[in-house]
């Protein structure tokens, strides 16, 4: 009886199961496929069955023979091996004359001489100013540093903050500087000394609840940049002027003198740099010879403030072919950099330190005869 | 020991301050420039001076020839003297440069001219490099004959040339051509001299026997070609000062064709034609020794010589059409050079050694054209009904060949191309012209 009802059950739950998840494991069904069915009328359902079907195969038309066009006719190249010899019918007496030696001599011209008459000299180029340097105030303004709060150290004696530049230590000591004394006896980097006191302290705590104001007062000190090389003419200025004002005028320069000498400020883009190059590319007429013994030269040559080549700057610092070579191939380097110049180059005047000392090396591997 | 350290430390800091200014070398701006433009160089050229009263109509015809030839170059562009801001009143007066900047005169040309009472003309001249302000160059003086006018006026031109392209020049040289009258069908034939531009024409051969393929000798004072006169044809040296001519020694019954000088001038490269079949000999003119080069049943024509005397280039069909090849000048395995589509013939090797000139006949156009001596880089400088026979210029920069035109009135005549394939341009010559060879720079 039981069994009966298990087997029913199970029966059961087997057929509500296959119903609620059979089309889950169904196969999707075949797609659609639509076709266009018109509707014809009897009588031409009977044209169409009694139309006999054709016994041959519908014979394709061959398409006529393209007739050649007579090949044109194509002279055959001297020398023929075995030419017919044509003879003229009247051959025409000929006074047969040799040529005159009609060599010239030659000879060299003194060169000319130096005459009063001159050209107009180029115009000594002003050297462009420096760009201006950011000053920098070794003063700070006391009455905008914020009062020193209560030291959280405890000591038996009260105890100064320190100098912003000293580093803690026990004792005090001052620093020691190099100076710019040309006179002063040679010294080194381990020579000099660090300005050092001993931390900030108080004979009692004093609470966050008991400070005027919560803003820290005080903060970490970026490390000190390493000492600069004096650049040479500096160091002369400083030997000209007198010895009170030398001390600051080195002390000015020094500070005020950059990093290195790379140029300072924004570089020049990409497009800045393939610009410019485009303006000489288009004025460079070069020499058939320089194309064909592919040679390639170096010019370095300064530029105004007034985007213009300074005649006279110009120079070849390297050359692959002969020194003849060099010299022609340099002559039409110069002229296209000096015709491309002559209303000023297209540059951006914000960064005259990148272009005011210019490079180029001038190979004309793009120019192979093709 | 302290001084010691001392000085140690003295060398140190020393170091540093010569290392120092090195450092602070302010970089340029580095640039490469890859590319340029091939325009003509614009130069002025005022008319020379007349520095004598009956020296005023060769001061002109001097001047105007000397830029002619400059101008024909297709590198140099000429300023019409209307743009002038400045005169030259005299040869030696100084050059207002700033003048001649403003009119983008890159070269300044001056000169003079004085004729004697015997006959003698002097021309003088210099260059001047108006960019710099300079003279390029030192100033020069021809003298010669009144007749020889042109000879001086294009060893100007060959100067200036020299000292502005770096290049060889090539004006005062002459070419050797075949003359052609008559109608197409019985053509008469002779060969003739002429300066490169055509002018002084003068004929070496009568019209009474076909002439063809004339070809100088590295001194430019002979000429070999060949002639029909005997009804075979056979080759001939002819001396060009003397117009006295021999007949080169080959066996009887032969025919020989095709002839050209080994740089050395003793030997002379042929093709004979012996039992119906044509290879390659050389011939030593002055010990009449005759060597065989190849021995193949093909047809082995048209040879040149390698600057260096140590290759010959040549036409052969043994591969089935006519290919270039080249071999040892003493003969042995040859390599095909060309490779392209069509028939190769006439190759002719550069002065300078690295370029082949060819005649290529594809698809029904001739080309003349230039390849490197390993068949790469071929370049089809020309196309036409008809181009043929290249001859290179004394410099290697210019190529003339034959162009004919069709038809029943088409008639050969003489063109020049450079070898980048500008500045085509017909050489002027009196009558038809076809089988050009450029002599070498006269001295």
């Amino acid at each position: 009886m039981r069994t009966g009802y298990i087997i029913s059950g199970v029966g059961h739950a087997g057929l509500i199961g296959y119903l609620l998840l059979g089309p889950i494991f169904s196969a999707d069904p075949p797609p659609f496929e639509d076709v266009e069915v018109s509707v014809i009328s009897s009588a031409e359902f009977d044209a169409l069955t009694n139309q006999t079907p054709p016994e041959t195969p519908t014979q394709i038309t061959a398409p006529e023979a393209v007739v050649a066009p007579p090949p044109e006719p194509t002279p055959e190249p001297a020398p023929q091996p075995v030419p017919e010899p044509v003879r003229p019918q009247t051959p025409e007496p000929v006074r047969l004359t040799p040529p005159p030696d009609a060599t010239p001599d030659v000879s060299q011209i003194a060169p000319l001489p130096q005459t009063d008459v001159t050209d107009e000299a180029p115009q000594e180029p002003t050297p462009p100013a420096p760009p201006p340097e950011p000053q920098v105030s070794a003063v700070i303004d006391a009455s905008k540093r914020p009062k020193a709060r209560p030291a959280p150290r405890i000591a038996p004696q009260a105890v100064a903050p320190p100098p912003l530049d000293a580093t803690i230590a026990d004792q005090t000591q001052e620093a020691v500087v190099e100076t710019n004394d040309p006179n002063a006896l040679p010294s080194t980097q381990s020579d000099a000394q660090q300005a050092t006191a001993p931390e900030e302290a108080a004979p009692e705590v004093v609470t966050e609840a008991e400070e005027a104001g919560g803003a820290p007062t005080r903060s970490i000190r970026p490390p000190a940049r390493p000492n600069r090389p004096v650049a040479p003419v500096q160091a002369a200025q400083s030997e000209v002027a007198s010895e009170a004002d030398a001390a600051a005028q080195t002390a000015e320069t020094t500070d005020a003198a950059p990093a290195s000498d790379a140029p300072v400020g924004p570089p020049m883009t990409q497009g800045e740099r393939q610009s410019l190059v485009g303006q000489i590319q288009n004025k460079w007429a070069v020499p058939p010879r320089v194309i064909s013994d592919q040679v390639v030269i170096t010019v370095r040559f300064a530029v105004g403030e007034d985007r213009r080549p300074i005649s006279g700057s110009e120079e070849l610092i390297s050359g692959s072919g002969s020194a003849d070579l060099n010299q022609i191939a340099y002559r039409a380097a110069r002229s296209a950099i000096f015709r491309a110049g002559a209303q000023g180059f297209d540059l951006p005047d914000d960064k005259y330190d990148q272009w005011k000392d210019i490079e180029i090396t001038f190979n004309p591997s793009g120019l192979r005869l093709k | 020991m302290r001084q010691f350290i001392g000085a140690i430390l003295f060398a140190a800091s020393a170091t540093l301050g010569c290392i120092a200014p090195s450092i602070s070398v302010a970089q340029p701006l580095r640039l490469e420039i890859t590319d340029g433009v091939i325009e003509p160089l614009p130069f002025a050229l005022p008319t020379f001076i007349s520095e004598t009263s009956n020296a005023g109509e060769m001061a002109q015809q001097i001047s105007g020839l000397v830029a002619d030839d400059l101008r024909g170059t297709g590198l140099f562009r000429q300023i019409q003297p209307e743009a002038f801001i400045s005169q030259i009143s005299a040869f030696g007066a100084p050059v207002q440069y700033p003048d001649w900047r403003a009119i983008n005169a890159q070269a300044l040309i001056t000169g003079a001219v004085s004729v004697s009472g015997n006959g003698r003309v002097t021309v003088k001249f210099r260059l001047y490099d108006v960019f710099t302000g300079s003279e390029l160059g030192q100033g020069l003086q021809f003298v010669g004959t009144t007749d020889g006018w042109r000879r001086i006026a294009h060893k100007v031109a060959d100067e200036v040339y020299a000292r502005i392209t770096g290049e060889g020049p090539y004006f005062d040289s002459r070419v050797v051509f075949v003359g052609e009258t008559g109608p197409k069908e019985n053509r008469a034939k002779r060969l003739g001299i002429m300066d490169f531009d055509g002018a002084n024409v003068q004929y070496l051969t009568d019209s009474s026997a076909i002439v063809l393929a004339p070809r100088f000798s590295p001194d430019g004072e002979r000429v070999l070609y060949t002639s029909y006169e005997t009804g075979f044809p056979r080759i001939y040296v002819l001396d060009v000062g003397r117009v006295s001519r021999r007949a080169l020694d080959v066996p009887d019954g032969s025919m020989s064709f095709a002839p050209r000088f080994a740089p050395d001038g003793r030997t002379v490269v042929f093709s004979l034609t012996t039992g119906g079949n044509t290879d390659l000999y050389t011939l030593d003119v002055r010990t009449n020794a005759r060597t065989r080069l190849t021995s193949t049943p093909a047809i082995e024509t048209a040879p040149s010589y390698s600057p260096d005397g140590r290759s010959i280039v040549f036409e052969s069909d043994r591969s089935g059409s006519p290919q270039l090849y080249i071999m040892p000048a003493t003969g042995g395995e040859a390599r095909r050079i060309s490779t392209g589509a069509g028939r190769y013939g006439t190759p002719v090797w550069s002065p300078k050694g690295d370029l082949i000139a060819f005649t290529k006949q594809n698809r029904g156009r001739f080309h003349i054209g230039v390849m490197r001596t390993d068949g790469s880089e071929e370049r089809l400088l020309t196309a036409s009904f008809l181009d043929e026979g290249p001859t290179w210029s004394p410099n290697g920069r210019v190529i003339m060949f034959t162009r004919e035109t069709q038809g029943a009135n088409g008639a050969p005549a003489l063109y020049s191309v450079d070898i980048s394939g500008r500045n085509l341009a017909k050489v002027r010559t009196q009558t038809a012209a076809s089988d050009p060879s450029w002599s070498p720079l006269q001295r």
